[in-house]
């Protein structure tokens, strides 16, 4: 009678255990995946921050460089969608390249200390940015991983858990 | 820059290597005069005791083992004094030359020893009981300075036989150089990178024990490169941080690295700077006393492993200074 009682509670309890175990890792994984996030948000914000201490650094001889500050603002929106921020990181990128080139024509300008510490605080910036995706993606295959695998598979969809998009930047 | 063997070992011959060389042959000479009068004086004793037609052994026996004893105790305590002369000998003198060759910038001191480098990187968690630390080379290559030495450490078991007879042994925690230098990014927390037997052999289930390692720092991280993720484990107590040191440059950089080396190796990265320790078993800088010093094989293993230190600075980009870090 015991035996039995055991084994019928162990076939209730096993599955049981094993459903909350796999929702509780999906779970955690999904919350892996939001944390990354927001490290790639921090960044993406500290190097646009960066953006007018630069700009005020050359201010006064660069109209086109307050453009960008606007066009830059603009883009910092805040938003979540990978595309979009992809799509900003990449303009961003494009008006950077540009302000260096112009930089290029004053010699004096180049040489400066605040100056170059900006341009080293921006590669900076850039190498934290690429690590923070980095991270954020591989939290991503994880979680996708989990999402389209048995038996979390079929947590996942009961939970309404579905495949998330990489973060995609054209570096 | 091709190191040019024959004007290395023409300098050094020209210099001291040659009358050390003269010095070894000689004592090389004294020694089998001793070895041989030692053995001389026991046929002596052997044949006096023949000719004597004496059943009595005894007497011969004793002045045979005090020959032997009063032999054996004068060219050791010989042998040791002339040893710690040709060591310091070569060591002063040779080796520094054979370093300057390799590179002007660097500083060859056969005393100085890697040890607080060896606990700072935290490679080795295993508490030792006695080691030996010497022959470092240290030197700065624009702004990166760096150092590199040779461990050897060990720890103590200690066993009982039925007898009740205490035993002690002696086991390898490390023997090999250790490299140690400014890292070219400013960073906080702590990521090693091991050479990975665990999933190599055991696939998927060795990455789960590796996830339970007590003795590294923070979690198991995984990275992007397929090929360093099979050769390598990474640990470390804050996976964006690893990220940004372990760029995927770095990460090619390292293999590369790795396989020039041709030794296990272990990774740190800690206090802004990283360490590496090479498992090469090696007594690189001791002079042999029965075999020629003016071999060329062993001038050119101890020039490469230099050559392949000082060069981790070119592999790792440790110059490259386009971050916040001066």
């Amino acid at each position: 009678m015991l035996l039995i009682i055991i084994l019928v509670a162990a076939l209730v309890l096993v599955p049981l255990i094993a459903v909350i175990v796999i929702k509780n890792g999906l779970v955690a994984k999904e919350n892996q995946v939001e944390n990354a996030f927001a490290s790639v948000d921090v960044m993406l914000k500290k190097r646009f921050d960066l953006i007018p201490q630069l700009t005020s650094c050359v201010s006064g001889y660069m109209t086109h460089e307050k453009e960008l500050l606007e066009k830059l603002t603009a883009l910092r929106s805040g938003s979540r969608d990978t595309e979009a921020l992809a799509q900003s990181n990449h303009e961003l990128k494009n008006q950077f390249s540009q302000f260096l080139i112009k930089a290029e024509a004053y010699p004096d300008l180049k040489a400066s200390d605040q100056f170059m510490m900006l341009q080293r605080s921006m590669n900076e910036m850039e190498e934290q940015l690429a690590a923070s995706r980095r991270t954020y993606n591989m939290s991503i295959e994880i979680f996708n991983n989990a999402v389209l695998q048995f038996p979390s598979s079929v947590i996942a969809k009961r939970n309404n858990m579905t495949k998330k998009e990489y973060l995609k930047f054209n570096d | 820059m091709e190191i040019n063997f024959a004007q290395l070992q023409a300098e050094l011959i020209a210099g001291d290597l040659g009358f050390l060389e003269q010095e070894r042959k000689s004592y090389i000479k004294k020694f089998w005069i001793g070895f041989f009068s030692c053995f001389g004086l026991l046929l002596m004793v052997l044949g006096t005791w023949l000719v004597s037609g004496s059943r009595n052994f005894i007497p011969f026996a004793i002045a045979g083992g005090l020959i032997l004893i009063i032999g054996l105790v004068f060219m050791i305590v010989r042998h040791q004094r002339f040893y710690k002369k040709f060591k310091a000998q070569f060591k002063g003198k040779v080796v520094p030359a054979i370093v300057k060759f390799v590179d002007e910038r660097l500083d060859y001191d056969p005393n100085r020893s890697l040890m607080t480098e060896y606990t700072e990187s935290r490679i080795f968690t295993q508490r030792y009981d006695r080691h030996r630390a010497e022959d470092t080379i240290s030197g700065k290559f624009e702004s990166t300075d760096f150092a590199f030495g040779e461990i050897h450490t060990e720890y103590k078991t200690v066993s009982t036989d039925s007898k009740g007879n205490r035993q002690e042994h002696w086991h390898t925690i490390f023997k090999g150089m250790l490299f140690a230098s400014d890292f070219h990014k400013n960073f906080h927390g702590e990521t090693m990178v091991d050479i990975d037997t665990m999933e190599r052999y055991l696939g998927k289930l060795g990455r789960k024990f590796q996830q339970w390692n007590p003795s590294r720092p923070g979690n198991l991280v995984k990275l992007e490169n397929p090929e360093f993720e099979k050769k390598f484990a990474v640990y470390s107590t804050d996976e964006q941080e690893c990220r940004y040191i372990l760029t995927p440059s770095m990460m090619e950089r390292l293999l590369e690295m790795s396989k020039r080396i041709n030794f296990k190796i272990a990774i740190s990265f800690r206090n802004n700077q990283v360490y590496i320790a090479v498992f090469n078993n090696m007594d690189l800088f001791e002079p042999a006393v029965f075999g020629s010093l003016l071999k060329e094989e062993d001038y050119r293993i101890i020039i490469n492993m230099m050559k392949l230190m000082t060069g981790i600075i070119e592999d790792l980009n440790l110059n490259t200074r386009i971050w916040t870090k001066e």
